[in-house]
C-alpha cells in the first residue's frame, strides 16, 4: 500500500508491506541518502534521538509508481499524530527537534530540505523526525530553503499561542501547510509587537513580502541565486532556536493547576482505580490502550502497567500539556498525550481529503477507557446515547465505560442551564444499549450515581 | 549538473529575509566581539590592573 500523504517529495515515496514502513527513492533521493549515510549524518541524528532509525533493504518488491533506485526501511511508530493534535509544549519540542537536526546536519554539509511539522511525530513523548529522506547535501554556500515552511508550520502557531492565547491545536486544525505567518502581522499588536521573533519574522517579513511583490523577474532571479556561507545559515538557525526555546504559552499559568491537583472531588477514586487495573489485567496481553478524556492522566498512568503504549486524549490542550510534562522514563516512553475532541475527532484532510488520515483510522486500541466521558457527550454535547455506544463499539474490542446517572451532582451541573430537550439518557437505556452490542465482563457501582462496566465487543 | 530545485520553494521574500537576518546576526556577533573592547574603554581606570594580569596569562599560555 502506498502512503497517500507522501507524494510531495519527488525523491521519495512511502509504502507499506505487512508491518513494514518502506521508502522508494529516486536517483537523487538515493544519492542524497547514500551520501548522508556515508558521512555519518544519519547515525548522528539517530543517536541524538531526533531522527527515526532507518536502513537500506533489497528484499522488497517496489509497487508500481514508486521510485525504485533504492529502498529504505524505517522503524514503525505505533501512532503517527498530527500537529493539530499537539499541545503548545509538544509543537515547541517538535520545532526544536527540527532545528537541532538541521544544526547537526549542517556540521557535516547536509540540511533538511523541508521543515513540515508533519515530518515529526511523537514516539511516546519524544518528538522524532520520521521523514528519513529529508536530508540533502548542503554545499559551502546556500540558503535555508525550508525557512518559510518552518515559519508557517512552527513559529506562527507558537507565536499565536504565546502572545494571542489561541491554542496551536486550534490554529492548525484542518491545515496541511501550517498557519500562514503573514496572517499574524495584523493580529500581534501592542506589547507583543516587540516580543522576540515578532519584530523580525512577522513584522519585518510582512514588509519584505510587500516590497518583494513589486520586484521584476530579473531582480527576483538575482535574489534566487544569492547565497550565504554555511556558517551564516547555521547562525540563523541557532538564532531561531533561541526564539522558539524562549516561547511559553500565554495560557500556561492557568494550566499549572492541573499539575497541582487532580480533577474536582471525584467519587470512588480507589474503586475506579482497582476496576481499571483489573480490566487492564484481563486484556493486558495487548499493545495499545486509548484513554478517552484522560484529563490529568490518573488512569492513563495505571494503564501503562499492562500496555506498551497508551494514547491519552482530551479536548483540553492545558490538560494535555500538563500530561506531556509528566516525569518518569517509563511513563514518557509509553504515553502519548494528544489534543483530540472525541465529539469532533481529527478528520481526514489535505489533498483529495486523503493526504492525512482521520484520528480513529490511525489508532486501533486493544482497550479503550471512557471514564466520566459519556455524560459529557450525551448531556453536554447532546449526542444520543446509542451513537456514543456505536463509537465505543467501533473503536476497539474491549472497553471500560463509566455510566454517570443523570441524578449525579456533575451530571446535574452540566444540564443546569440546558433548555432544549435531551435524548433518552438513563441507566435503563444504557443497559439495553450495551446488551445489543457487548458482553459484560464485569461491572461495579463506585458511588450511588456511578457504575463501571468492562465491555467486550460481541 | 544543473542545480536541483527543491520541492519546497524558498520564495523571494523568504530568501531576502534570510539575507537580512544574516546581516542582523552578523552585526550582533560583531557587537558581542567588540563589546569586550568597548567595555574596556569605559572601565580602563578600575580594570587596568586586572587587564594587565589578563595580558600576562595570555602571554604565558601562548
Amino acid at each position: 500500500m502506498i502512503e497517500a500523504g507522501s507524494f510531495r517529495d519527488p525523491a521519495a515515496r512511502v509504502f507499506y508491506q505487512d508491518d513494514r514502513v518502506l521508502r522508494g527513492l529516486s536517483e537523487e533521493g538515493a544519492a542524497d541518502d547514500l551520501a548522508a549515510r556515508e558521512a555519518g549524518v544519519i547515525d548522528a541524528l539517530v543517536t541524538a534521538g531526533t531522527l527515526i532509525e532507518s536502513w537500506r533493504v533489497d528484499d522488497v518488491a517496489v509497487p508500481a509508481g514508486v521510485p525504485a533506485v533504492a529502498v529504505v526501511e524505517s522503524i514503525r511508530v505505533p501512532l503517527v499524530s498530527y500537529p493539530s493534535e499537539w499541545s503548545f509544549s509538544m509543537l515547541r519540542d517538535a520545532a526544536l527537534a527540527t532545528l537541532d537536526a538541521n544544526l547537526v546536519a549542517l556540521e557535516s554539509g547536509f540540511i533538511l530540505k523541508d521543515a513540515s511539522a508533519f515530518n515529526v511525530t511523537f514516539n511516546g513523548m519524544r518528538p522524532v523526525i520520521i521523514d528519513t529522506s529529508s536530508l540533502e547535501r548542503f554545499p559551502e554556500r546556500g540558503v535555508w530553503n525550508a525557512y518559510a515552511q518552518f515559519c508557517d508550520h512552527f513559529l506562527a502557531p507558537l507565536l499565536l499561542e504565546a502572545h494571542g492565547g489561541v491554542p496551536v491545536s486550534r490554529s492548525l486544525t484542518g491545515t496541511v501547510d501550517g498557519f500562514p505567518i503573514a496572517d499574524l502581522a495584523p493580529l500581534l499588536k501592542g506589547r507583543s509587537r516587540w516580543a522576540k521573533g515578532v519584530l523580525t519574522h512577522v513584522k519585518m517579513r510582512a514588509r519584505i513580502e510587500r516590497s518583494a511583490k513589486k520586484m521584476d523577474t530579473s531582480a527576483r532571479t538575482e535574489v534566487g541565486v544569492t547565497s550565504l556561507p554555511r556558517e551564516a545559515v547555521a547562525a540563523s538557525i541557532s538564532k531561531m532556536r533561541m526564539i522558539v526555546a524562549g516561547l511559553t504559552s500565554r495560557a500556561s499559568s492557568v494550566w499549572a493547576q492541573y499539575e497541582a491537583h487532580l480533577p474536582y472531588d471525584e467519587e470512588g477514586v480507589e474503586l475506579k482505580e482497582a476496576f481499571v487495573a483489573a480490566a487492564a489485567r484481563v486484556v493486558g496481553h495487548g499493545s495499545v490502550a486509548l484513554d478517552v478524556g484522560a484529563n490529568a492522566g490518573r488512569y492513563t498512568r495505571l494503564l501503562t502497567e499492562k500496555f506498551e503504549r497508551v494514547v491519552a486524549i482530551d479536548v483540553d490542550p492545558g490538560a494535555i500539556d500538563a500530561l506531556y510534562r509528566l516525569e518518569g522514563d517509563d511513563l514518557r516512553a509509553k504515553i502519548t498525550p494528544l489534543v483530540v475532541d472525541v465529539a469532533n475527532p481529527t478528520p481526514s484532510f489535505g489533498w483529495r481529503s486523503t493526504e492525512r488520515r482521520a484520528f480513529f483510522d490511525r489508532v486501533s486500541p486493544d482497550l479503550s477507557t471512557w471514564l466520566a466521558v459519556l455524560h459529557h457527550l450525551c448531556l453536554g454535547t447532546g449526542i444520543p446515547l446509542s451513537e456514543v455506544l456505536d463509537l465505543v463499539h467501533g473503536v476497539g474490542p474491549e472497553a471500560v465505560v463509566e455510566f454517570v446517572d443523570p441524578a449525579d451532582r456533575m451530571a446535574r451541573h452540566i444540564t443546569a442551564t440546558r433548555r432544549d430537550p435531551l435524548h433518552d439518557y438513563s441507566l435503563a437505556a444504557f443497559e439495553s444499549g450495551i446488551a445489543a452490542r457487548f458482553d459484560i465482563v464485569s461491572s461495579q457501582p463506585v458511588s450511588a450515581t456511578r457504575t463501571l462496566f468492562h465491555l467486550r465487543r460481541r | 549538473m544543473s542545480e536541483i530545485i527543491g520541492y519546497v520553494d524558498p520564495g523571494t521574500a523568504a530568501t531576502l529575509m534570510q539575507l537580512a537576518l544574516a546581516g542582523v546576526v552578523g552585526i550582533s556577533a560583531l557587537i558581542k566581539l567588540k563589546w569586550h573592547q568597548i567595555k574596556r574603554i569605559f572601565s580602563r581606570t578600575e580594570a587596568a590592573g586586572e587587564a594587565s594580569v589578563q595580558e600576562k596569562t595570555d602571554a604565558t599560555s601562548e
